[in-house]
């Protein structure tokens, strides 16, 4: 017996196309950003066309699969599934934010140290960033704590 | 996805229960087809409350649709 035509699949297909339309568009986006001068307004325009239309594909696939396929709802393996992505994704995410926070922080240190002390670095991304980490650590250790008290 | 340590009798039972087609039995216990396959190939183990659903729809004890392998069980 095949394993076409479920609602398993729907889910499946649905989440490969939303893996193929960022693996294809955001990718392009950063190197079409990245080359050359563009001001902000360019670069917003550029992320903005790489939305809608990965939102486009996704839309007209999702009408195409759900023709196709019959819809049932989630069950244990797909919260199962979804939980396990989002704890890799989610490291994935904090490694990558320390990574850049470091950068960030040696890039400000050398700026300093060249212009013979003063700071002319705008911080605000720094802490932004280092705060966004602190509030996600506390979340996580609450959660925790809460699991191992409630459940 | 590698296999759980977890093993079944599910697709016998489903052929002694009138050849029970996957869909039927994840209707009745309410999850979709491919997650009864992925128990049935040992690639999933369900939750406790899932692997009752699944015995009673059999009329089984619990330990007649899943086992467990005792070397594995025993500590080292």
């Amino acid at each position: 017996m095949n394993e076409s035509g479920t609602g398993a699949d729907f889910r499946a297909k649905s989440n490969l196309t939303a893996l193929i339309t960022t693996a294809l568009i955001y990718p392009a986006v950063l190197l079409f950003s990245a080359i050359g001068e563009k001001n902000i307004f360019e670069l917003a325009a550029i992320l903005a066309v790489g939305v809608v239309l990965q939102i486009s594909i996704m839309i007209v696939i999702h009408i195409f699969l759900a023709l196709k396929t019959t819809q049932e709802p989630d069950d244990e393996r797909d919260h199962d599934l979804a939980r396990r992505a989002s704890h890799v994704s989610g490291t994935v995410m904090t490694s990558s934010v320390v990574i850049v926070l470091l950068i960030m922080l040696v890039r400000a240190m050398i700026a300093t140290v060249s212009s013979g002390g003063e700071t002319n670095v705008d911080l605000w991304p720094l802490y932004g960033i280092f705060g966004s980490l602190i509030l996600s650590e506390l979340v996580r250790y609450t959660i925790t704590a809460r699991g191992y008290r409630v459940d | 996805m590698k296999a759980t340590k977890v093993s079944n009798q599910i697709r016998t039972l489903r052929f002694h229960a009138d050849e029970m087609t996957q869909q039927d039995l994840a209707t009745r216990i309410g999850v979709s087809r491919q997650t009864v396959v992925a128990i049935e190939k040992a690639k999933y183990s369900p939750s406790l409350e899932l692997a009752f659903k699944i015995a009673r729809v059999f009329e089984v004890p619990l330990e007649t649709v899943f086992s467990f392998e005792e070397e594995q069980f025993i500590a080292k």
